[in-house]
């Protein structure tokens, strides 16, 4: 007698029939996510960034479509990596390395680089900033709101003119209205709307002057000299009158610089004559509040200033960029201790709580 | 301020290059007469890492800042930190010690290295008058440290591999528990870089005005990073052959060791043109 079909000991399996597109889907998320790609990545990134390295001019695609595809790896393999649910560590550090490349990546986006030289009693003013980079969706209005006015100056130098310590004293004015001075310097930037100044090695002097047209227009400014002492030797540079005169100015500082000893090049103590000339002429030296005819009106030099260079940057992403960072490593730190330091060593052949002494003598 | 009666650094100095070298010595010449010298391994690189301790405290009080700025200073810091997380390693885990045949020539090498090197000392930068830079720096050394022992373990795996050291080294404990301690000091390593890296974005972003910049030195610190997630994921990729693991804890040992101490010889600085 013939056995019914589907009867006896034969156990039921049920054949689930996957739809072709989202087999598909499983391959190409299971090829993403693989761990395999994840070292094609690092080695493609790696050999980007030696391309750059060695190639200034070599374009950013090496380092950004290897950096692109790893994030793309580290998506999939957090969506569907299952060993990731499992380890909550493991998880955790690898969305924190992903947190990372989205944050780099909006921190391109609304970065800006600039610089700025501001001279003692002089305002901050946005129109003067030299752009160096600028994100496509750096929020530009904000720089409006940054408000201070240079303070004085400060720098030591240790012999032989190497550079020590930097203070600006920089005057901020707060939300209720008051003035509230504050001294910045090297690792210490002035942080305002979110945006860093970083004081510079570029300082120097400026001479301040005032023009009074034969018309009774008065102006008053300053004439920013080359960076001091780097440029001790040609303080020099050129003006143009409003009358259209071009003037030469040569500044002359009262001290020299000391090259054996330790020295301040300090912003109170700023003093020196200035020599003014035209048309490659011989030149009138001028002190502190004389005056000189010129076509058109009279100059009078008010004496010399000094001015620093800062570098301004603003990234909105810095503390998030840390923040993820720190969790990220501390994820890390977990996922080993729990699932690798914390168990004990052992293996058939050694019982790990013997102590184990350095080199075994062979017998053999 | 100086010692009541100074002793010049380079005595300190000898002292410890002297006490590496005879510990050194003792772990070889163990090997070779088949004894145990682990506690005289121990003691001579323990006094050698005092030694180098003393130097770096001597010169610090004649020049007045930490070993941060040029070769020298580097490999001094550095003898002394790697001696000293080896020496702490040698003692509380044992199974490391068979490692120490290849971490002792190593750290010869950098004793040879800092002895025809100038010491000379320069002006410590604003920058660098940070604690930022302590936690950098700090990091960095415990993470070279790590990877040390490791390469020690790998290394002396590898050379058992050969058949004329096989007998030799036959009394090895089992390859596979060596292996894995190897591979547990690679993963605190890349803690440790991870965390170098971070402070040296934090410091940098202070120092400069930018986290990154692709400077000499941050790219190669970072190429390693790189070869350290590499080589941890590849291991746990694919089933590779325990040599092959040997052979990439070596590689990344490189590339620090590259980045530690080729990129500051070549540079002057260790981050050129920030000073």
């Amino acid at each position: 007698m013939d056995k019914p079909v589907g009867t006896g000991c034969v156990t039921a399996v049920k054949i689930v029939k996957t739809h072709p597109d989202r087999r598909s889907f499983m391959h190409l998320s299971s090829a993403l996510s693989s761990v395999k790609l994840t070292v094609a990545g690092i080695i493609a990134l790696a050999g980007g960034i030696l391309v750059t390295y060695k190639t200034p001019a070599a374009a950013a695609a090496w380092v950004v479509l290897p950096l692109c595809l790893l994030a793309l790896n580290l998506l999939f393999a957090i969506c569907f990596n299952v060993r990731f649910r499992r380890q909550a560590g493991l998880m955790t550090f690898h969305l924190c390395l992903l947190t990372i490349v989205l944050l780099a990546a909006w921190g391109r986006l609304t970065v800006f680089r600039g610089h700025v030289e501001l001279a003692q009693g002089q305002s901050f003013d946005p129109s003067t900033v030299v752009t160096n980079q600028r994100g496509f969706w750096h929020p530009w209005k904000k720089l409006q709101r940054v408000r201070f006015e240079q303070g004085d100056i400060r720098v030591q130098y240790a012999p032989k003119l190497r550079r020590g310590i930097t203070q600006s004293t920089v005057a901020m004015q707060t939300s209720d209205g008051q003035r509230r001075a504050s001294t910045v310097g090297d690792i210490y930037p002035l942080k305002a709307a979110g945006y860093r100044f970083y004081t510079t090695s570029n300082k120097g002097y400026a001479l301040v002057l005032t023009w009074r047209g034969d018309d009774g227009n008065v102006q008053r400014g300053a004439v920013h000299l080359p960076s001091f002492p780097l440029n001790d030797w040609k303080q020099i540079n050129t003006w143009v009158t409003p009358a259209g005169t071009a003037v030469g100015l040569e500044f002359h500082p009262a001290t020299e610089v000391p090259l054996d000893s330790h020295w301040l090049l300090d912003s109170r103590n700023s003093a020196g004559s200035i020599t003014v000339s035209m048309n490659d002429s011989d030149g009138v030296v001028l002190e502190t509040g004389e005056q000189i005819m010129l076509p058109g009106g009279t100059l009078r030099y008010e004496g010399p200033r000094m001015w620093m260079g800062y570098v301004i940057f603003y990234d909105p992403t810095l503390a998030w960029l840390l923040a993820a960072a720190l969790i990220g490593v501390l994820a890390m730190a977990w996922h080993f201790w729990t699932s690798i330091w914390s168990r004990p060593l052992t293996t058939q052949s050694i019982d790990s709580k013997a102590p184990v002494h350095g080199i075994r003598v062979s017998n053999t | 301020m100086a010692f009541a009666f100074p002793i010049p650094e380079a005595v300190w100095l000898w002292s410890g290059v002297l006490g590496y070298t005879g510990s050194a010595v003792a772990a070889w010449t163990g090997l070779r007469m088949r004894r145990n010298h682990d506690a005289i391994v121990l003691a001579l690189l323990s006094a050698g890492a005092l030694m180098f301790a003393v130097a770096i405290t001597e010169r610090w009080l004649q020049v007045g800042h930490g070993p941060f700025l040029n070769m020298f200073e580097i490999l001094l810091s550095n003898l002394f930190s790697l001696g000293l997380i080896y020496a702490l390693v040698f003692w509380r885990i044992p199974l490391v010690r068979p490692g120490a045949l290849v971490v002792l020539p190593v750290l010869l090498i950098l004793s040879a290295w800092i002895l025809v090197v100038p010491s000379r000392s320069g002006l410590l930068p604003p920058t660098y008058d940070t604690v930022l830079l302590w936690v950098h720096v700090g990091v960095g050394k415990v993470f070279l440290g790590f990877c040390l022992v490791a390469v020690g373990l790998a290394g002396i795996l590898l050379v058992k591999q050969l058949a004329v050291c096989r007998p030799m080294l036959g009394g090895l404990p089992d390859e596979a528990l060596l292996d894995a301690v190897a591979w547990r000091m690679m993963m605190l390593a890349f803690v440790f870089h991870s965390l170098m890296l971070i402070a040296g974005a934090v410091w940098a972003q202070d120092a400069w005005g930018r986290y990154w910049d692709w400077d000499p030195l941050e790219t190669w610190a970072f190429l390693t990073w790189l070869a350290l997630a590499a080589t941890l994921h590849a291991r746990i990729t694919w089933k590779l052959p325990l040599w092959v693991g040997w052979l990439l804890i070596i590689l990344v040992f490189v590339l620090a060791f590259l980045t530690f101490f080729g990129v500051p010889f070549l540079s002057v600085a260790p981050h050129k043109g920030m000073i």
